[in-house]
């Protein structure tokens, strides 16, 4: 020994790694050409995890390791914000998901090629479960003058125009994606600058057809949102007819759009045909006889939890037939009119419900003109009730005294919940 | 709008306030209420439930008011919306109202033109209709400029709208930014709120554990000082006992001692006396042991003696013991030597009658070749003979003369061998198939035969009856007798009990075997004896052994009863019967090895005869014969030799003949 280390002046016995390291080191190296992993112990496995080449192709890596530190330095590699708790704590499912939207984002119709997406599918079908789309690129415009020169067949053109228009087709995607369970789509173009065009954010007739077609075909999807999108009546109604009798569909959201009174008449009609928990509808055009469609719906249906009608316009003809609907709905947890300019009318009807009501949790009539009387009305009624948690009602010209009450009040029925719970939770403790 | 912002973004503050407020009022209460923690043990535990509620509520309220900040956040926003939306509808309604104006005025106005148009269709004077125009005219231009005006307008409101966008777009960049530095600040605020709320929960809990440590103290301060005191008492009376039990030990050991000390005093009475005894025993045993000592030498010198005895004897023992097993590895050795002897012995014992046996069969074999070549050999003769015979005859007739066979009897008898094959064949046959043993006896038979014969002719008087068993004891009883200094002295002893004829019996064997006979030839023995006293007897009438014989006579006639053989004679029979024995014995091997003996004088006269068949006459007769023959034979070879040549010459002559014919044939044509 001593020997060797006169020789050698590098030498040293603490570079020597144990022969069972070499030989993993060994697997590490030629991992590609010889993959040794399922035989190994859970150590050697966070050895080769650790140390594996972060280059090796997908394909071979997605059928090779499981969830673990493989994957996590994947992503670390790739992304700088790493939140695995957004992804059921699986930084596979992360890795996974994110670079399927990251290929879906940056797909431009009629340029990449609809491979890279379903090689993509095959490999990662197994491991999404949420897909969350920030943009959808359009295709690249021709320029004019072609046009021009093909004036002759300006039907035809009109027509391929219109399909040139079009985004990511769903279909090729959503029916391979077996465990998928949430999306959310938005139309639009990230920082598109000086180029800015409306068309860039809203949907073609023949996406909303294919989106509709899509979301039929994906039979595992419980959550489906899609805002900013500038969805209007007709493709709402469209996306809706497509909708009724999903099998798994339990939240909506139709946020930031512009449906107007007959897309909520096909909303209404789809919370009677579907398993809808949660509705949101926030920010749209929808007005009174939209509103009464729905609150029509509501006061037949015993499922929908949630629903979320902020900033719209329904003024007190929707406002009111809603809270004439809560008279007979005893499933509705969550109800929201805030910004619809509705006034003490509603504010008396949605009182009475309240004297009766007791599943109601939390209601938001904010930024309503709900005046001295609206206010009287409903302290009058919140103090019969014993369910209401949370109440909204900044911005409604009530005094600030009678707000306080309320809120009193409100503070008192969450204090005794909480008093409940604990104790219930002791008394089981104590069994 | 900023108003309301303001309003609101300030609202969330005050809460905050107001409620730290509340808690630090909270927190002095409850370090009012600790004081009389004190005084029992249920109010504190009623107390620190009422505790447990607060620090609950506060915790709510904490998280309520994350929750507040946002959706007042919220609200602010959808208020903002609202009023943007409420705007952007005034707006669309004046512009809307302004514009169905200006339609209005332009219709008006257009109505106008179009009543001018009629009159001016009316008008035909130049200058009024000039004027008309012109006023139509003015009028087209104020439509126009109206239109211009309401255009520039809007223009400017837009470009207005853009500015306020721009504004608005800036003052919400400020307001993210206010919102951000909000969040930031409130986020700071709620953190130290925590912090001190949780400081404030740990001085509570602190001061909680405080007075109970307190409590829990002079409790324990209380146990002990009992326990203290319990103890000291104990210890007191401990000491005492010790001290009684220190003062009883003291007495019992002073007892003790006085009484160790008299029993000491005893003991060395008790020693003393005893030393005397044993002073006195030391003297006696002084004498004794000089006495002892004397006896001693003398015992010390017969010990030596006994000792180098004793060595001398272990030394002999030891090379007895040694000889012993030298004897021993000895007497192995001897007997493996004679095992392994024994077997070489039986294996050349084995080989040496194979090796006669082969010898047998092949000296039989050599025989039969010998008598066939020897046969073959006469025919061929006879034959040889018979060809001479032949030419001899025919010699003879070719000279003209009588020829007669000579002896054709001895011609046609076969050779006296194969006549004698004939006779012998039998036994021949016998001697080939009988056992090896057998038939040696067999041949000993067949050549002693003639001698017992001739015995038997010689000795008429002696017959087999004649030879009583009482003879034959008394024959053998006498060669015994005669020759016992033959038989062992050992055997000799072990004789003496037993009977006579026992005795007898066992001693020729004995004899026998120490002669190398064997028990058949004991009668042979017997009659020699017997023929030997007759010869004797005839011997002595022809005067060879007069004394002898008359001695002989003598006992003859002592005991004519029994004419036995003489006891002095009976050594020189017995040897000469061995001699015999031996040469007989010898005899029979060579006669077993050789043929019969050939009668070569038939044989060779047989030969002779055969040599003699063409005698010397006939020879002479042959050579003269020869001679003429060889004379005729020349004379015969000249005329042969001539024959050739006279033929030549008849030819010769003929063709000339021939010739002289033609000539004289032509001639006497010629002619």
């Amino acid at each position: 020994m001593r020997r060797i280390i006169a020789e050698d002046l590098d030498w040293s016995l603490a570079t020597v790694s144990s022969l069972s390291n070499l030989c993993l080191q060994c697997i590490v190296s030629n991992f590609e050409e010889k993959p040794i992993y399922e035989e190994l112990t859970s150590s050697e496995k966070d050895f080769i995890q650790n140390r594996v080449s972060l280059s090796l192709p997908l394909h071979f890596a997605a059928n090779v390791f499981p969830d673990g530190v493989y994957w996590k330095r994947r992503c670390e590699q790739k992304w700088k914000v790493c939140d695995v708790s957004n992804y059921g704590e699986s930084w596979k499912r992360m890795f996974f998901e994110r670079q399927l939207e990251n290929i879906i984002e940056l797909f431009i119709p009629g340029i990449t090629e609809p491979k890279t997406v379903l090689d993509m599918v095959t490999l990662c079908k197994d491991h999404i479960k949420k897909l969350n789309i920030a943009q959808l690129l359009p295709p690249v415009k021709e320029p004019q003058t072609e046009d021009e020169e093909q004036a002759t067949e300006l039907t035809l053109e009109n027509e391929d125009d219109k399909s040139g228009m079009d985004h990511f087709d769903f279909r090729i995607l959503l029916d391979k994606l077996t465990n998928l369970e949430e999306l959310h789509l938005v139309y639009k173009v990230k920082s598109c600058g000086m180029n800015f065009e409306w068309s860039m954010f809203e949907m073609t007739n023949r996406d909303c057809e294919s989106l509709a077609k899509a979301l039929k075909s994906c039979k595992t999807l419980k959550l489906f949102r899609l805002h900013l999108s500038h969805l209007e009546d007709k493709k709402c109604r469209l996306l809706v007819k497509y909708l009724l009798d999903h099998p798994s569909l339990r939240t909506l959201d139709f946020s930031h759009n512009v449906i107007g009174d007959s897309g909520a008449r096909a909303i209404s009609k789809l919370l009677t045909k579907s398993k809808l928990e949660i509705l949101n509808l926030y920010d749209n055009n929808i007005g009174g006889p939209g509103a009464k469609a729905i609150a029509h719906a509501l006061s037949k249906n015993t499922i929908l939890v949630s629903l979320n009608l902020c900033l719209n316009r329904l003024s007190d003809e929707g406002g009111q037939a809603i809270c004439k609907a809560l008279l007979n709905n005893k499933t509705l947890l969550h109800l929201q009119l805030g910004a619809n300019g509705v006034t003490w009318l509603t504010a008396l009807s949605l009182s009475s419900v309240l004297a009766q009501n007791n599943t109601l949790k939390s209601i938001n009539l904010s930024c309503n003109t709900l005046g001295e009387v609206g206010g009287n009305a409903l302290e009058e009624a919140m103090s019969h009730n014993t369910s209401v948690t949370e109440c909204n009602i900044h911005l409604t010209d009530i005094e600030e005294r009678k707000v306080s009450v309320i809120n009193q009040m409100v503070w008192n029925n969450q204090f005794r919940k909480q008093e409940t719970s604990p104790r219930e939770k002791n008394t089981e403790n104590a069994n | 709008m900023e108003e309301a912002d303001k309003v609101h973004e300030e609202a969330p503050e005050p809460p905050v306030l107001s409620d730290n407020q509340e808690d630090k009022k909270g927190a002095s209460s409850f370090k009012g209420k600790e004081d009389p923690t004190e005084e029992g043990n249920e109010e504190l535990k009623t107390k620190m439930q009422e505790e447990k509620k607060d620090v609950n509520k506060r915790i709510m309220s904490l998280q309520k008011r994350l929750t507040t900040l946002v959706t007042n956040i919220q609200t602010a926003a959808d208020a903002k919306e609202m009023e943007r939306r409420s705007g952007m509808e005034d707006n669309c309604r004046i512009r809307d109202e302004r514009l169905k104006n200006d339609a209005k005025a332009c219709q008006e106005k257009v109505e106008e033109i179009r009543k001018g148009w009629s009159i001016v269709n009316q008008k035909v004077v130049h200058s009024e209709l000039q004027s008309v125009l012109d006023s139509q005219q003015q009028l087209c231009a104020a439509v126009i400029e109206d239109k211009k005006k309401l255009i520039r307008d809007l223009q400017q409101e837009r470009r207005v709208k853009e500015d306020q966008y721009l504004k608005n777009l800036r003052r919400l960049d400020e307001e993210i930014k206010l919102m951000l530095d909000r969040m930031q600040q409130q986020f700071q605020n709620l953190s130290k709120a925590y912090s001190e709320e949780l400081t404030q929960l740990q001085g509570v809990y602190q001061q909680e554990i405080e007075v109970l440590l307190a409590k829990d103290k002079a409790k324990l301060d209380k146990h002990m000082k009992e326990h203290w005191d319990t103890e000291l008492e104990s210890l007191m009376e401990r000491r005492r006992m010790v001290e009684e039990s220190e003062k009883t030990v003291h007495d019992v050991m002073l007892e003790n001692t006085t009484k160790i000390k008299l029993m000491q005093l005893e003991e060395n009475a008790k020693s003393q006396a005893r030393l005397r005894e044993q002073q006195q025993m030391k003297g006696k045993s002084v004498v004794l042991n000089l006495k002892q000592l004397e006896h001693g030498n003398k015992n010390a010198a017969y010990n030596a003696k006994l000792e180098e005895m004793k060595g001398k004897i272990l030394g002999t023992s030891k090379e007895v013991k040694n000889l012993k097993t030298k004897y021993a590895k000895q007497k192995d050795k001897f007997m493996k030597q004679r095992q392994h002897l024994s077997e070489v012995h039986k294996r050349s014992r084995q080989h040496y009658e194979r090796i006669q046996k082969e010898v047998r069969y092949t000296t039989a074999a050599d025989a039969r070749k010998f008598e066939e070549m020897w046969v073959m050999m006469e025919e061929e003769v006879t034959q040889l003979a018979e060809k001479a015979l032949a030419i001899d005859s025919l010699i003879c007739k070719h000279l003209g003369l009588a020829w007669e066979r000579p002896s054709a009897a001895f011609m046609e008898s076969p050779g006296p061998r194969r006549s004698q094959e004939h006779d012998t064949n039998p036994s021949s046959h016998l001697l080939q198939t009988r056992h090896p043993s057998h038939c040696s006896q067999r041949m000993m038979d067949a050549s002693v035969g003639p001698s017992l014969e001739r015995d038997s002719e010689h000795g008429t008087g002696v017959e087999e009856g004649e030879l009583s068993s009482e003879t034959l004891m008394k024959v053998m009883e006498l060669l015994c007798d005669e020759t016992g200094f033959l038989v062992e002295d050992k055997l000799r002893k072990l004789l003496v009990p037993m009977e006579k004829n026992e005795q007898t019996i066992v001693k020729l064997h004995s004899l026998f075997a120490v002669l190398g006979l064997k028990e058949k030839d004991l009668p042979k023995l017997l009659h020699e004896f017997l023929l030997m006293y007759e010869r004797q007897q005839g011997e002595r009438t022809e005067g060879a052994f007069v004394e002898v014989t008359e001695a002989m006579e003598n006992s003859a006639t002592a005991d004519s009863t029994s004419r036995l053989i003489k006891p002095n004679y009976v050594l020189p029979t017995l040897r000469r019967f061995l001699e015999q024995h031996r040469k007989r014995s010898s005899s029979h091997q060579q006669s077993s090895l050789s043929h019969p003996a050939r009668d070569t004088s038939v044989e060779e006269a047989y030969w002779d005869r055969l040599g003699n068949i063409i005698t010397e006459e006939k020879l002479k007769l042959w050579d003269a014969a020869e001679r003429e023959l060889k004379q005729y034979e020349e004379v015969l070879m000249d005329i042969s030799v001539l024959v050739p040549e006279t033929e030549l010459l008849r030819q010769q002559n003929t063709e000339l003949r021939m010739q002289l014919q033609q000539i004289l044939s032509s001639t006497r044509s010629s002619n």
